[in-house]
């Protein structure tokens, strides 16, 4: 760029030649200082107004809590009622009541949604590695959603053969299953297909959700794990947390999610996971479905790792 | 193996829906329940009825329910009560303090009715002689614990 000539052809330039170039150089020099130094202000105070991810998981803790307090009455006494505890019901008061049911359910879903993603991204989510057989843990995830996936006509496809005992946290891989699987249900759509792939290589654990549903946009699929991102269609009943949740998971195992997909032919979500072999006399620790079953002591009470940050 | 113990249940929580809630559930399985609203409620009835079985909130209005634990659980006459935690924490931290606090489990609200139902029963035995609470034209409990 010619710099003379572009300084003797800016307007109100006081006078031409070397001196006045130099200074207008210098000028500029200072304007672009001035310019990055109150960009950096900028950058702060951005910093300084955002909460902290500490002070966001104490607000989101004391928001759950508040929460769950009246669901737990609108879950409960829904329930009971269901349950025709508290007299005969109607069809048609049944119906309605299930939907009270369910709804409450799904905000309860939503705030252990929200409540996770914050405990992740503060890191008030401590893992806590055992010994297990993945394949037995997504052998009983599939279990636990054959009801569901029943009720949309869906097949499951899983080959159940053991990869070999490992050392992950069975509560977080449990929560990336479920979340990947119900998922696949979700939107593969009557008489579809979800095929769940387990394999093992080089000291990591892959673990693929392929559907048979419409797929994903080749625009949309980086979108897809972000929060409260929905995709173009019909409204889903999900909390739009689901799979940003499973990311940070997995991300804070070191980990990596990601999709392939089609349109039109389906869509793969996978996850891989290092993990690190579990020694020879360590036995993998017998999976307890969760359905409901109490349990009088877990093993939180027992393992000093288990305990989770105060808050 | 744990023994099951008779007497009566009971409910420490001053949230009233969910009081109401637990004697709710609690009396359609065929437990006699007691209620309280605080601490010092609570330490009243529990010298004067001996319960079996105690489900305490965390949070409450004059302390903390886990220090109730805590003391109920180092003095003689009730050490032996089993004692329940239920709170709306989430966390595995809240069940780690309650179980450090000397309860025998944690129960986490919404409660799932069933789970609950059959820790109970596993602690205390429903007072059978007792009329189940006549609420609408609801038919006969069945205690599901029996």
């Amino acid at each position: 760029m010619n710099l003379r000539a572009w300084s003797d052809a800016a307007p109100g330039t006081p006078s031409r030649g070397r001196p006045w170039l130099v200074l207008r150089f210098g000028g500029m020099l200072a304007y672009c200082k001035r310019l990055s130094d109150s960009n950096h202000e900028l950058i702060r105070g951005k910093d300084e107004l955002r909460p902290s991810d500490e002070v966001e998981h104490r607000l989101v803790s004391s928001l759950s809590h508040e929460l769950r307090t009246p669901l737990n009455a609108v879950i409960g006494f829904s329930e009971l009622m269901l349950d025709g505890r508290s007299g005969p019901l109607s069809d048609i008061q049944h119906e309605h009541l299930g939907i009270i049911h369910t709804s409450a359910e799904h905000m309860l879903t939503l705030v252990n949604d929200i409540l996770d993603q914050a405990r992740l991204q503060s890191g008030h989510i401590r893992l806590a590695p055992q010994p297990i057989e993945p394949a037995d843990l997504v052998a009983e995830c599939v279990s636990s959603l054959r009801q569901i996936a029943a009720d949309n006509e869906v097949t499951i496809d899983f080959d159940r053969a053991p990869i070999g005992t490992a050392r992950l946290d069975p509560a977080r891989l449990r929560q990336v299953v479920l979340n990947f699987l119900s998922n696949a249900i979700k939107f593969t759509g009557r008489r579809g297909t979800v095929t769940i792939g387990l394999m093992r290589e080089r000291g990591r654990v892959l673990l693929e959700v392929t559907d048979t549903g419409p797929g994903i946009a080749p625009a949309d699929q980086e979108r897809v794990f972000e929060a409260f991102m929905s995709l173009p269609g019909p409204a889903r009943d999900g909390t739009g947390l689901g799979l940003a949740v499973t990311k940070l998971i997995v991300e804070s195992q070191g980990g990596q999610v990601g999709v392939r997909s089609v349109v039109g032919g389906g869509s793969t979500f996978f996850a891989w996971l290092p993990v690190t072999p579990a020694s020879r006399n360590e036995p993998p620790l017998a999976l307890v479905p969760t359905g409901g079953r109490p349990r009088t002591r877990p093993t939180a009470a027992r393992s000093p790792r288990r305990a989770v940050a105060q808050r | 193996m744990i023994q099951r113990r008779t007497g009566p249940v009971l409910v420490v929580d001053d949230h009233p829906l969910s009081c109401r809630l637990l004697e709710r559930i609690l009396e359609f399985e065929g437990y006699t329940t007691l209620v309280a609203s605080s601490i010092a409620e609570a330490e009243m009835l529990v010298l004067e009825s001996l319960p079996s079985l105690i489900v305490v909130d965390v949070r409450l209005p004059d302390g903390s329910g886990l220090d109730l634990a805590r003391r109920l659980k180092l003095s003689p006459p009730t050490w032996r009560c089993t004692i329940l935690a239920c709170s709306a924490g989430a966390t595995a931290g809240d069940r780690t303090r309650a179980l450090r606090a000397g309860c025998d489990d944690y129960v986490a609200k919404p409660i799932e009715i069933g789970s609950f139902v059959r820790l109970v029963s596993k602690f205390a035995a429903p007072d059978r002689t007792r009329q189940a609470p006549a609420v609408g034209v609801r038919q006969a409990p069945l205690p599901k614990a029996l």
